[in-house]
């Protein structure tokens, strides 16, 4: 990447670089704060912090139960507080109710817990299909779920930011805390997937 | 300006567009309510596939600055949000799809009670002048609506979050 000289740098990228020039040049924007907040979510904040928020609540059911009831909190009890989590919900998948998140509007997405959104998270086709037709969105996701199993879609439009509660997969009843953790993907979070024995050898881009 | 030193205290913090202090609700939950068929010319938060459509609010997530006035500089106008349920049958018509709905954070500004745009089809003069005709013309207001309704999902489809336009 970028080492090529035949191919020239797309279009928003270069938008990108000419924003950022401007903004410096008018001193609004710091470059070198620009580096620091890249690399704090290239590198520390991530979706490993939503795993170990969604593995405390599968072994141990009083902490799920403030999970529920009032997510900001019981993530920042795990330290997981912060810019784009601020105001946290999350969604418990059950045999019968399968959750989804979406920003129709732009790419909201709960940095705190999941990091930053992948790029399909913000195109227009999964923005506009996840509301109108989830299950088929799923399907490509490879994920077909029972027909009488209802979709709810959680459109992040406003400040609430969601992320999703899945359903402890079968046979992990053995696993420790920190075992579970390393099971749960970021799309299972998003609810484009279920956490599966091998759901974390599949690769995520 | 957002200076490199501070970037880790504003990462762990955020800022909360929350706003304190007690406010009036427009609504409760178990409220039915329609997402007003508003189209501003600035920004709005209120997505097109919503708009018109009735809900019913889920729970009310407190007071938070209004951004369809916040990002034009006219004022914080802080009023309460709620996530609304609305299923997706009102939203994308009759389909084979299975149960399912989408939940969605609306401000107080982009609801009204669902009876509130009913009157002025109700009152209709003509309706009224003409007593005679009133059992034939009854179930008309109904009948005419929904095939409209439909033509505005399928063309919500495609595009269904258009911010402007």
């Amino acid at each position: 990447m970028g080492k090529n000289h035949n191919a020239p740098e797309s279009e928003p990228a270069l938008r990108v670089k000419a924003l950022e020039a401007l903004l410096v040049e008018k001193g609004l924007v710091d470059p070198l704060t620009l580096d620091r907040l890249v690399d704090t979510y290239e590198t520390k904040v991530g979706p490993k912090n939503g795993a170990k928020v969604v593995a405390r609540a599968w072994v141990d059911p009083a902490y799920k139960k403030r999970l529920l009831a009032n997510a900001t909190e019981a993530i920042a009890e795990l330290g997981f507080s912060g810019m784009q989590g601020e105001d946290m919900v999350a969604v418990e998948n059950t045999p019968k109710v399968h959750n989804l998140i979406v920003c129709t509007l732009c790419s909201c997405y709960p940095w705190t817990t999941l990091g930053l959104p992948p790029v399909w998270y913000k195109s227009a086709p999964y923005r506009s299909r996840a509301v109108s037709d989830p299950r088929g969105v799923l399907r490509e996701f490879g994920l077909e779920l029972a027909p009488n199993v209802e979709i709810r879609v959680w459109d992040s439009s406003a400040e609430v930011r969601y992320m999703v509660l899945p359903e402890r997969p079968k046979g992990t009843e053995h696993m420790s805390e920190a075992q579970l953790a390393e099971l749960v993907t970021r799309d299972s979070m998003i609810g484009v997937t279920q956490v599966t024995l091998d759901s974390n050898s599949a690769s995520q881009t | 300006m957002l200076r490199p030193e501070d970037v880790e205290q504003v990462v762990k913090n955020g800022g909360s567009n929350r706003r304190p202090g007690a406010r009036a609700a427009g609504f409760k939950p178990g409220d039915k309510v329609r997402a007003r068929n508003l189209n501003p010319v600035g920004h709005t938060r209120l997505p097109r596939y919503v708009r018109g459509k009735v809900g019913v609010i889920q729970h009310d997530h407190g007071v938070f600055v209004f951004p369809d006035t916040h990002a034009h500089g006219l004022g914080d106008k802080p009023q309460h949000v709620y996530s609304v349920r609305f299923d997706a049958q009102e939203l994308w018509g009759e389909n084979d799809r299975g149960p399912g709905a989408v939940y969605i954070d609306l401000w107080d500004d982009y609801l009204e009670s669902p009876n509130e745009g009913e009157p002025a089809v109700k009152l209709e003069p003509a309706l009224k002048r003409k007593p005679t005709s009133k059992s034939a013309r009854k179930p008309k207001p109904a009948a005419k609506r929904k095939p409209e309704a439909k033509r505005k999902s399928a063309a919500m489809r495609a595009k269904p979050s258009r911010k402007r336009k």
